[in-house]
């Protein structure tokens, strides 16, 4: 399980370094950075001197050198925009984007199970319909829109929680809402699918043949097994988050890392966008990680197949 | 069976499904009594209702699309399908258990099985989670799993199949239930395995005195284990009796058939005896007496009148659902037979010779680091000769390299060493020209016939289709008239060839495959499992082809499969594999009537004999523990893991397959010695 383990993690390791090679090539390599910060009627003496800055005088691979050097000791240089170092203005965003990214999973994930299972005990029942029409909505929802509705409803109408800002547990509710239905729909859907495909196996039958109850059968045993896609799609959803928070953090004024990465563009600021890239891929990498120790306990095969192959 | 006492009866059940498709009418009254600690076998063709009766009687049938539409199920005088959900939920596992084809699948494979026995016992009683998990171990123990105090902390996917069979039994004893069903506990497992999970299953029932219920469409388990059966056929019990009395004057025809289509490893009749036509479709099931079309016996009233089970006049405890019982006796096997074929007689030249075949699948190492770990050895070092019109058996249990054989004499694989010379030619070294004209000498015949046929194509095309690939076997014009004859000759309709797979049934496609092997006029034809997914009814009259079909177009073939039974039917000489060798090798009778090796006699001895009087039952053979790893087998003679005659230097020296008695019969045991463990009869 170690050896397993252990080369899930050089993986991510290599996608590190892809992930910093991307983030260089098109930070490089199409079009002129430096143009791109300092916009087209600056001096050229001020291009000169940004140039510098960026090191942009070197040669690629040097650059490249550079790059990735500075990226490992998490250096990614000096904000243009709040003048300060970039990454630890980055780093500062983090607890907002994921307390938001936390309650919607949260949300969405005993929710999601919960109808998923509902649709799939009784498929094709009236439950199952509306369950249905529930989670398609999920996924096939704009985030603006929804988050607009909810303005329109909540703070417009009944004066309930505000639109905007970062505080207590009423500027938290209507972002959380929007983010969660989207995860909530895709989770209930493969919970659905999952749950069925177990379901019809012959481990349920012979479960049932040893008398344990109905419960025991599809939330202990099925459920373990249907787990699995689950957790993919969490994961994927986690990650999903991350970037639906470029928008509803936006709209809702939340001061976390999408707003940042929206606020650096408008800005030109290509250290702090190469700095939340960067946080934003190892958040997902980390994550990815996770599911696969999660796989392991789930799964004892995967456990298995890789100890004997150590 | 001291005093009786019925434990469960069963009374006119009946099941329905309703799908998209229409109404099968899956058990259509079904009735039998279990005493306690008999063992009832229900026999029956595939899809004739067994599990699905089971399951009723179990309370587990899938619902919807199942429904139990009538019937009553008395288990100790209490009638199980008028309990509520959770009455009936306690009596399963508790008063009645089941277990399952495949063992592996029927357990969780996200828990250890000591969980997974735990669960159970806790289920039914107050223990504490330690001492339920020593008496999961006491369980695992009685079911003879080896150190069960480690094995306990195991998961499913861990056992072999054999061993996972155990443990469902264990999982099933837990409670100690007053009956116990099996639905095919042994179908899935080798031979050598099979006798063993059945000794057990005897041994436990004989200890407990509960009932065993076993399903089973292999009449030779049966007959060694049943006291009594019920013989069903569309959802229907058409006879019960006695287990002695119903094989030797089998009261119903479609006994008769069943008792005659078996292939027996104690007989060689030239030729089994099929029961014509197939099993009836659910949906449509014939009116009157559901088995009319298929009956010799049927005349006008069974068209009309469905006939009830009634007991048999002088025959105590035996009922039968035929409405001419009366005329069965004396019109047995005649009826139905033809006459016994004898072989062509074997030409000088063989048409095949492997030298030395080697096959090896080399593991690839999954991380970079680390180098190749090994590789399997599928084949390590196979030799024989096949003569024209001659018929080569090449038995084995699953995963001995059987299969690796003959897909490396098709050239689908690389032969790792070794050569074969075919018709002269070395086979291994063709390309071009010369390997299309050997691929069309050498056909195929799969064990699968739904996979090998091109869904798309009409039965007609299929067959015709090698005609376009190898041009000149046959001018277009003449296509449609000698894909017709094909079909003829293969015992299908002319007319069938615009129909697709999909509308002929298993055997249906399993000629439709022959005809289609037969149209590339192949001198050798290797048949892979041809019959061992059909019905025993269908598969004798696949064999009774393909025995006609290689007499007239004098044809070698080289017949694989895991049944000793039906190879000794069609098979001039025998070469019997063991983890990739060949370790005995002769002519039909000297291996059938004097086996040398110690792997061939148990194979032979574990063999179930549909004759619950023969006495082979005696001088059982049976093997401990399964084959090993191919990764790493044995050092000296591979078979010493399981071999009763091992000795030290088996461990040391490899046998060489040599001819030690000099009657042209090679055995690769170094104490070789005849034993006859199977007489011949009549
Ligand atoms: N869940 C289901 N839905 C629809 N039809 C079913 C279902 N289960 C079984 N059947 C039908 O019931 C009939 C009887 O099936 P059953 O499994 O009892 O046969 P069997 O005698 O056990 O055969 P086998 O020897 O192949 O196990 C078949 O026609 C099958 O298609
Ligand atoms: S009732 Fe008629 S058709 Fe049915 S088995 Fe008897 S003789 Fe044959
Ligand atoms: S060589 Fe030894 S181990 Fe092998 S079969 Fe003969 S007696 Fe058994
Ligand atoms: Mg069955």
């Amino acid at each position: 399980m170690l050896a397993y383990l252990g080369r899930r993690l050089l993986q991510s390791v290599a996608v590190t370094f892809v992930v910093l090679s991307l983030v260089f090539v098109a930070g490089r390599i199409l079009g002129d950075p430096v143009r791109l910060v300092v916009g087209i009627e600056a001096s050229e003496e001020r291009v000169q001197r940004v140039r510098e800055q960026l090191n942009l005088n070197q040669p690629l691979g040097e650059q490249y050198a550079t790059f990735i050097g500075d990226a490992l000791s998490l250096q990614f240089g000096v904000s243009f925009w709040q003048k300060v170092p970039a990454l630890p203005r980055v780093l500062e965003r983090i607890p907002a984007t994921l307390t938001l990214a936390a309650a919607a999973l949260a949300l969405a994930l005993p929710l999601g199970i919960t109808l998923g299972a509902l649709s799939a005990l009784r498929p094709w029942s009236r439950v199952d319909r509306i369950t249905n029409v529930i989670s398609l909505g999920g996924v096939s929802i704009v985030e603006f829109w929804l988050a607009l509705m909810l303005i329109l409803i909540f703070p417009v109408r009944l004066g309930w929680f505000k639109t905007s800002g970062y505080g207590g547990i009423e500027y938290f509710v209507l972002p959380a809402l929007t983010l969660c239905y989207k995860p909530l729909g895709r989770i209930a859907q493969i919970t659905r699918s999952a749950l069925l495909d177990e379901l019809a196996k012959p481990y349920v039958k012979a479960a049932r043949a040893r008398g344990l109850k109905e419960r025991r059968v599809v939330f202990v045993h099925a459920l373990k097994n249907a787990a699995v896609p689950v957790l993919t799609i969490s994961g994927d959803e986690l990650a999903a988050l991350l970037n639906g928070a470029i928008i509803v953090e936006t709209v809702f004024g939340w001061p976390g890392i999408g707003r940042l990465t929206i606020q650096a563009l408008e800005r030109r600021d290509l250290p702090m966008v190469e700095a939340t890239v960067f946080v934003v891929a190892i958040f997902i990498i980390v994550t990815n990680l996770l599911v696969d120790m999660a796989y392991t306990w789930l799964n004892p095969r995967i456990r298995f197949s890789a100890a004997g192959d150590a | 069976m001291a005093q009786q006492e019925t434990l469960l009866e069963v009374r006119d059940l009946r099941v329905e499904f309703r799908t998209a498709a229409g109404l099968t009418r899956a058990v259509n009254g079904v009735n039998f009594t279990l005493e306690r600690g008999e063992t009832l076998a229900i026999l029956g063709e595939s899809g004739s209702g067994k599990s699905v009766s089971a399951q009723a009687i179990m309370g587990i049938v899938d619902s919807p699309p199942g429904k139990i539409t009538g019937g009553s199920v008395r288990l100790q005088g209490e009638d199980l399908l008028q309990l509520d959900a959770e009455a009936m939920r306690q009596a399963r596992g508790h008063r009645i258990a089941m277990i399952f084809q495949d063992a592996q699948a029927a357990l969780d494979p996200a828990f250890t099985v000591g969980q997974q026995i735990s669960e159970t016992l806790r289920s039914g009683s107050a223990l504490s989670p330690q001492q339920a998990e020593a008496r999961a171990i006491d369980l695992l123990e009685r079911v003879q799993i080896p150190e069960a105090r480690r094995r306990v902390h195991d998961y499913p996917h861990q056992f072999s199949g054999g061993m996972a069979q155990r443990v469902m039994i264990a999982l099933a004893l837990a409670l100690e239930p007053e009956v116990l069903i099996a639905d095919e506990p042994t179908t899935a497992l080798d031979v050598t395995v099979q006798a063993q999970v059945m000794q057990l299953l005897s041994e436990l029932q004989a200890e407990s005195g509960m009932g065993l219920i076993l399903i089973t469409h292999d009449l030779g388990v049966v007959a060694e284990v049943a006291d009594r059966v019920a013989v069903m056929y569309a959802g229907k019990v058409v006879e019960t009796g006695p287990i002695a009395a119903l094989y030797a004057r089998p009261g119903h025809p479609y006994s008769v058939g069943l008792m005659d289509s078996m292939p027996r490893v104690d007989r060689q009749e030239g030729r089994l005896l099929a029961i014509r036509g197939s099993p009836p479709n659910l949906m449509r099931i014939p009116a009157g007496c559901a088995f009319h079309p298929r009956c010799a016996l049927a005349q006008e009233r069974c068209m009309q009148e469905t006939p009830a089970l009634l007991p048999l006049p002088d025959e105590p405890g035996r009922h039968s659902a035929c409405h001419f019982v009366a005329d069965i006796p004396g019109r047995r096997r005649s009826e139905l037979s033809a006459a016994p074929t004898g072989k062509s007689a074997a030409s000088e030249e063989p048409l095949l010779r492997v030298e030395g075949l080697v096959k090896h699948f080399p593991l690839r190492s999954r991380s970079l680091l680390r180098r190749s770990p090994g590789a399997v050895k599928a084949v390590d070092g196979v030799d024989f000769e096949l003569y024209r019109g001659e018929t080569l058996g090449l038995v084995g249990e699953s995963g001995c390299g059987k299969s690796t054989v003959a897909r490396t004499l098709l050239r689908l694989e690389r032969a790792t060493a070794g050569r074969a010379w075919f018709a002269g030619e070395d086979l291994f070294a063709l390309r071009g020209e010369a390997l299309r004209r050997a691929r069309q000498h050498i056909q195929m015949v799969f064990q699968d016939p739904y996979s090998s046929l091109n869904p798309r194509m009409t039965a007609g095309a299929i067959v015709a289709e090698p005609w376009e690939v190898h041009e000149g076997l046959a001018p277009r014009n003449e296509w449609r008239a000698r894909a017709r004859d094909l079909l003829q000759r293969v015992g299908l309709d002319p007319d069938d060839e615009r129909r697709y797979p999909h509308e002929f049934s298993g055997g249906q496609r399993q000629r439709i495959g022959i005809a289609r092997a037969l149209a590339f006029n192949p001198q050798l034809m290797i048949c892979d499992e041809p019959v061992s997914a059909l019905d025993v009814s269908i598969q004798a009259q696949i064999v009774n082809l393909l025995q006609d079909l290689q007499q007239e177009f004098g044809i070698a073939v080289i017949f694989i499969a895991h049944d000793l039974s039906v190879v000794r039917h069609i098979s001039d000489r025998v070469a019997v594999m063991y983890m990739g060798r060949i370790v005995e090798t002769g002519t039909r009778d000297q291996i059938y009537n004097q086996p040398t090796h110690p792997y061939t006699q148990a194979l032979l001895s574990a063999v179930p004999v549909p004759d619950p009087e023969s006495e082979l039952r005696q001088r059982r053979i049976i093997l401990e523990g399964e084959v090993p790893g191919a990764l790493d087998p044995p050092s000296g003679c591979r078979f010493r893991t399981r071999c009763w005659k091992a000795a030290p230097p088996c461990a040391q020296e490899v046998p060489a397959l040599i001819d030690r008695f000099g009657h042209g019969h090679p055995s690769a045991c170094l104490f070789a010695e005849a034993r006859a463990p199977v007489p011949v009869d009549g």
